[in-house]
């Protein structure tokens, strides 16, 4: 282990374009802009939240950290070494200490093994002795809350919530120090839902495990995660304390999607921005925006939206959003400052004095 | 009491005792027992609950979209006076097909994509209800100035569920079409031949959340400007709230609660259904429940008294012996659990804080049955 106070991922500017190949030879014509300069940093043992609509380039970035796919630029740092573009060599290190965790619990199993053969597959690859086996998935299933009666057991045999806890298990089965959670409860009920959070709580408090924890609901990223960074269109558009974020949204679009929850407490409904529903859809990955990615949709979006490509502004207490209304040099382009951001900002000054240090 | 008659004066649809079963190589699976649910006109009724509740196959059976068999439906459904099981299937189509109206939970794989959009909802609007016209009049209807008239409708219609650019969507296929977009031209088909009875199966859940948003605006808008009464049904308790009346809630194929919205988030009485709002993340970021232990019933052997007794933190010998009556709470409120009985002094009916605190306290290790 290096310097404990280094971040163990650092993410900086990663690029992931996927060529659009077209006519007779398959010349490269254009690119899908999956995921376009992200940056960001996880500190041992936190959890930072990656949401998002679909399409807006989430699980690419997960699957670039791990190696399924290339970056085309950018740079990924794990425990200080450079992983962008790992060798075979490298990634065969690099998947002993990052695992993931797909989102369909059912097609990550694979059908016609018993659970207790896929938890022994990565065991074996670590090289544990096969008279040992046994009493490992059974110490790795004990860990998920599963009894040894799942051993011979088919993944068809199980629920949702089961198998997903089976994924958890062989994830952990490598000990790994970050966890990949790629949408790990979006396939399941709430009741199980909250039951896998609870796993990944005492999970990360027992080993000490880092998350990045990608999802599109909001509402369960706020008790979880450290760190939320809202991507819109291969960008990252607000990232900072999950406090922060949640009660003094900035971006226009994390207000939109705070905003669209539906709730089920009067509480809860007061705390929502005010809402504003956002006009059309998200753009194609392959035609992005000029300017402001989300100056389409935006209900504030002004001439110098659509013309200038905001730069990441640091708003007082922490958090950094991509977005004019905070960038003094448009001060002016904003006589129609919306209203939830003044008051927002105005909140600020107030509040600043009550962040922690 | 039996909660079947004082629910909505004047129902528009009303289910009594409706029990659905399965035969199957394992057995018979009593799926749904006893359902009574009403909807009154104009009225929005949601049945929520979680996945193998049996949401879809009450509302399957509504519409006899099941094969029987291997499904056996016994109860009585009874739409604006008509009693449906008892009508033969021509007489039922017609029903249906003119006063009733479904949108399907995945609008991907809901809209023929050998067809364009024009030609799909064209169509339903000419035919809809009227499945079997004969040969002479489908020519004449389909190349005459009907078919002219009724694609204006479909225009019409497009345009009023916000579709944007109508004109060039009536000739695009599907596939060209994004989500959002095929949900949206679901809702104008279901709409074009002015059901009295909209049933929206899990509506937008497919969808990213800006886009459910602006669906359940339209819907809201929709349902108020044609008067609909509207069947919904859905595992998210925060659009039920958003958009319902009136709430059942579902579990293990039976109604264990049923109230208006407010009265059923403000104050929910069933253990079943505090479990559920305890287990619904919140924005505030208060404390969540974890979830509730063990799983939904096997249908094949189901518990023989309260289906949620073994899962119920509450449960007593006597909820594992006989199903709990429903108890009338208020007006349209009623609970099936055997703590509402009128003998039980009302200290000993749990809160929701109580039922959380139940469901969050971690014993050591629990067993991993969900």
């Amino acid at each position: 282990m290096t310097d404990v106070s280094e971040p163990l991922l650092e993410v900086d500017d990663l690029e992931k374009y996927f060529p659009v190949k077209s006519g007779i030879i398959k010349r490269t014509s254009d690119y899908v802009k999956a995921v376009d300069g992200v940056s960001f940093d996880i500190e041992r043992g936190e959890t930072l939240a990656l949401i998002g609509e679909s399409g807006s380039g989430k699980s690419t970035v997960a699957r670039t950290i791990i190696g399924l796919t290339g970056a085309t630029g950018g740079t990924v740092r794990f425990d200080g070494e450079d992983i962008t573009n790992a060798t075979d060599e490298q990634l065969a290190r690099l998947r002993s200490r990052v695992q993931m965790v797909f989102q369909d619990p059912t097609s990550s199993l694979n059908p016609r093994r018993t659970i207790g053969k896929s938890l022994a597959v990565p065991l074996k690859a670590r090289g544990v002795p096969k008279s040992d086996l046994r009493s490992r998935v059974v110490d790795l299933l004990e860990r998920v809350e599963l009894n040894d009666e799942y051993w011979n057991k088919y993944p068809h045999e199980l629920s949702g919530g089961q198998k997903q806890r089976v994924n958890i298990a062989r994830a952990l089965a490598v000990e790994p120090e970050l966890l990949l959670l790629d949408e790990p409860t979006s396939a399941l009920d709430v009741s199980v839902q909250a039951k896998i959070i609870a796993l990944l709580e005492d999970l990360q408090e027992e080993f000490g495990l880092t998350y990045l924890f990608i999802t599109h609901d909001l509402s369960l990223v706020r008790n979880f995660a450290d760190e939320t960074a809202v991507m819109y269109l291969g960008e990252i558009q607000e990232r900072g304390p999950t406090e922060e974020v949640f009660q003094r949204p900035r971006h226009p679009y994390s207000r939109a999607l705070l905003s669209a929850i539906p709730v089920t407490t009067d509480e809860e409904e007061a705390y929502k921005p005010r809402h504003e529903p956002l006009r059309g859809e998200i753009p194609s990955p392959r035609d992005v925006p000029s300017g402001c990615r989300f100056h389409t949709r935006c209900p504030y979006a002004t001439d110098a939206c659509s013309a200038d490509e905001p730069q990441f502004v640091a708003v007082d207490a922490g958090p950094s959003v991509r977005c004019h209304i905070y960038d003094e040099a448009y001060a002016d382009a904003f006589d129609d400052v919306p209203e939830v951001a003044v008051a927002a900002v105005a909140d600020e000054t107030v509040a600043s004095n009550t962040n922690e240090p | 009491m039996k909660l079947d008659e004082p629910v909505a004066e004047n129902p528009l649809l009303t289910v009594e005792d409706l029990e659905v079963g399965f035969e199957s190589f394992d057995g018979f699976a009593e799926v749904i027992d006893g359902v009574n649910l009403s909807i009154g006109k104009g009225e929005v009724v949601t049945i929520a609950g979680e996945t193998g509740c049996g949401k879809s196959v009450t509302m399957k059976s509504i519409l006899r979209l099941l094969n029987q068999p291997p499904a056996r439906v016994n109860g009585e459904i009874t739409f604006d006076g008509t009693e449906l099981l008892s009508l033969s299937d021509r007489e039922f189509e017609r029903v249906k097909g003119q006063r009733m109206s479904l949108v399907f939970q995945d609008p991907m794989s809901s809209l023929n994509p050998t067809f364009t959009i024009g030609e799909q909802l064209t169509d339903t609007a000419q035919f809809g209800g009227d499945s079997d016209t004969g040969v002479v009049e489908f020519f004449r209807r389909r190349f005459s100035g009907e078919r002219d008239e009724a694609r204006e409708r479909v225009l019409e219609m497009l345009r009023e569920v916000q579709m944007p650019d109508p004109e060039n969507i009536m000739d695009s296929y599907p596939s060209q079409l994004s989500g959002g977009m095929r949900q949206r031209a679901l809702i104008a088909q279901a709409l074009l031949n002015e059901p009295d009875l909209l049933i929206a199966d899990e509506i937008g859940t497919a969808l990213d959340v800006t886009i459910h948003d602006q669906i359940l605006d339209l819907l809201k808008d929709l349902i108020e400007n044609h008067d609909l009464s509207v069947l919904m049904i859905t595992h998210n308790l925060g659009v039920a709230r958003q958009v319902s009346d009136r709430v059942y809630v579902m579990y293990g194929g039976r109604i264990v609660e049923t109230a208006p919205t407010d009265e059923l988030f403000e104050n929910p009485k069933h253990p079943y259904t505090q479990g559920l709002i305890a287990s619904i993340p919140r924005l505030t970021g208060d404390e969540m429940a974890t979830g509730i232990d063990g799983s939904i019933p096997e249908y094949l052997d189901p518990p023989p008294g309260c289906r949620f007794a073994p899962r119920c933190p509450y449960a007593t010998a006597e909820c594992e012996q006989a199903r709990p009556e429903m108890y009338e709470r208020g007006p349209q409120t009623g609970v099936e659990c055997v703590l509402y009985d009128e003998a039980v002094p009302a200290s000993e009916r749990p809160t929701v804080e109580e039922t959380r605190s139940h469901m969050t306290r971690r014993p050591g290790k629990q067993t991993g049955d969900d």
